[in-house]
């Protein structure tokens, strides 16, 4: 079955789950189904002392509540994954980031042979690579 | 862990861990080859760099304990072991060397040499101010990494790169058992590697040595 991932960065979060600045490459969460699987990745340069899990246990069970079929992929799996691309240094802090470090052929490749799709709001839709 | 800085400290004991990780990657690191030969040279300092810390507890409002508990990071030979699977992953042909920068073999094969060098290693815990002190330890490890030209010999750039990691929720571990996460040590290394395999395409000197060794200029536009 065709897994989908779909990146969403928790940018920056000031004391755990009272301000949450997220910021997404897919469309609203209702709108995703159990094709696809998201990862929450935290973005220690803005706050370290909220990580993946924080994130994780901050915005997934809301997400989780707006639509039961959403997979999570656990962050520390994807950031091996992707290495040496989402380590703490070389996470991307901005949608323009994200755009550049998933354009890389490489990149794609990666996340397809892992059985992945990567959502990019430059497209309408879903852009399967 | 705790009881035996109980036991110990009072008593005037220490407790020493040597302490191993495992640097393997799960995957080859996300990366295009260059068709290029690489040699590596590690000094006897980087090999055998490590450093001893103690662990500092933390108290009541964010008192900091000595616990008579030292840990002995090796950090050259996990920083050795990394570096040598990112190269291998960044070139065609790694070629280990015993030979310094300043002896360069001109018969090696290779198109350049790389020298890694430690700058720093740091690993402490942080206590936060309130009274039922939480703990957090953090590791900053630095490096300088050297490439040589082989054409003369020459230094084509010195690239400085620090790693970080902070482990929010660090686990007790035991001999050896779970230490690779719960101290952060790892992590902090392949950060500083990470940024290495990043940057080092983004350096303009990088850009002219590649243009001189890269074979031919068709491999050159598709590798950019």
């Amino acid at each position: 079955m065709k897994t989908t991932i779909a990146i969403l960065s928790a940018l920056l979060c000031l004391n755990a789950c009272t301000t949450v600045h997220f910021q997404s490459e897919s469309g609203s969460f209702d709108r995703l189904s159990s094709d696809n699987s998201i990862v929450l990745l935290s973005n220690r340069e803005s706050s370290e002392d909220f990580d993946d899990d924080d994130v994780e246990d901050c915005i997934g069970p809301a997400m989780y509540n707006v639509n039961q079929e959403l997979r999570f992929v656990p962050a520390k799996q994807f950031r091996r994954n992707l290495y040496p691309y989402f380590a703490p240094s070389t996470t991307p802090h901005d949608l323009e980031g994200y755009k550049n470090v998933l354009a890389k052929p490489e990149v794609r490749q990666r996340i397809d042979s892992l059985g992945g799709t990567v959502f990019n709001n430059t497209d309408k839709g879903r852009d399967k690579y | 862990m705790l009881v035996a800085a109980i036991i110990l400290f009072p008593a005037g004991c220490s407790l020493e861990y040597n302490l191993k990780f495992d640097m393997q990657l799960p995957l080859p690191p996300v990366v295009k080859q260059l068709p290029l030969r690489v040699g590596v040279y590690y000094t006897p300092e980087f090999v055998e760099y490590i450093k001893k810390v103690e662990l500092t507890g933390c108290g009541p409002s964010g008192r900091r304990d000595k616990t008579g508990i030292f840990f002995i990071f090796p950090v050259g030979t996990a920083s050795q072991d990394l570096f040598d699977q990112i190269i291998s992953s960044m070139f065609t042909t790694v070629i280990s060397t015993s030979n310094p920068p300043q002896s360069l073999d001109k018969v090696l094969p290779i198109d350049g040499l790389l020298e890694p060098r430690i700058e720093s290693f740091d690993w402490d815990t942080v206590c936060s101010d309130d009274y039922f002190s939480k703990w957090k330890s953090k590791t900053r490890v630095s490096y300088l990494i050297n490439l040589y030209d082989s054409l003369d010999g020459s230094l084509v750039t010195s690239m400085y790169i620090e790693g970080q990691s902070t482990v929010l929720k660090p686990k007790l571990c035991f001999m050896f058992k779970d230490c690779n996460e719960s101290l952060g040590v790892a992590q902090a290394i392949q950060d500083a590697m990470a940024k290495f395999m990043i940057d080092f395409h983004e350096q303009s000197e990088v850009g002219r040595w590649l243009s001189a060794h890269l074979p031919a200029s068709g491999d050159r536009q598709r590798l950019h």
